[in-house]
């Protein structure tokens, strides 16, 4: 880990298509059955782009991330799951100058 | 210096990215400013919210103002990175399991 690294990002292969994971990630029932989030965090779903990615808005005390779950069909049946949590920012707009889609606060 | 007060200095793309800068090298506000599309004074003002943050430090020489990294500024956001880096691996085993249980 770098000094200045500020997000995490994790990915991994699920076997189940897309349809399926979305269901997972966002009907609430299933999501509190594998998500088991700490009690001091709330948890609210952000952006959605059917099947392929969302954003859960993460609130804990007074500290706000967000938790971007992006989802890619593989040829096999299986799922890419790339999962990144970051402070505040939309990590695609980390890097560039335009304003970032959803700015948790202002500057 | 708390975790909201680092986040909120994280917010803004542009200070994230003097951060990516400063983490090779030392530099002065004039070299530091080269590449952005921001004026000096909206340079001075990321700055100071980096310093007010705890996550750089600044060194004076002369007329010159140098800044570099504050590592120790970086403690809590690596706590909660270290907190979150555990927290998701189980996360992601738990989804794989309800995959398996759930209907197609």
């Amino acid at each position: 880990m770098s000094d200045t690294e500020s997000e995490l990002v994790f990915e991994t292969v699920l076997d189940a298509p897309p349809e399926k994971i979305w269901r997972a990630l966002t009907i609430p029932e299933y999501r509190d059955r594998w998500l088991r989030k700490p009690d001091d965090v709330s948890v609210h779903l952000e952006t959605v782009n059917a099947n392929s990615l969302l954003t859960y808005r993460w609130k804990e005390r007074n500290e706000e991330s967000l938790v971007t779950i992006e989802l890619t069909p593989h040829e096999n049946g299986g799922t890419g799951f790339r999962l990144t949590h970051a402070p505040l920012v939309i990590p695609a707009a980390a890097n560039s100058n335009e304003t970032a889609p959803t700015m948790l606060r202002a500057a | 210096m708390s975790e909201t007060e680092i986040f909120k200095a994280l917010a803004d793309p542009t200070r994230r990215a003097i951060l990516e800068r400063l983490a090779g090298a030392e530099m002065n506000a004039t070299d530091l400013r080269a590449g952005f599309a921001i004026t000096q004074p909206a340079m001075s003002q990321h700055l100071a919210v980096l310093r007010g943050a705890g996550l750089i430090s600044e060194r004076r020489e002369g007329r010159y103002s140098h800044y570099r990294i504050a590592r120790d500024g970086f403690a809590p956001l690596h706590d909660w990175l270290g907190r979150y880096r555990d927290f998701w691996p189980s996360r992601i085993d738990n989804l794989k399991d309800l995959l398996r249980e759930m209907d197609q």
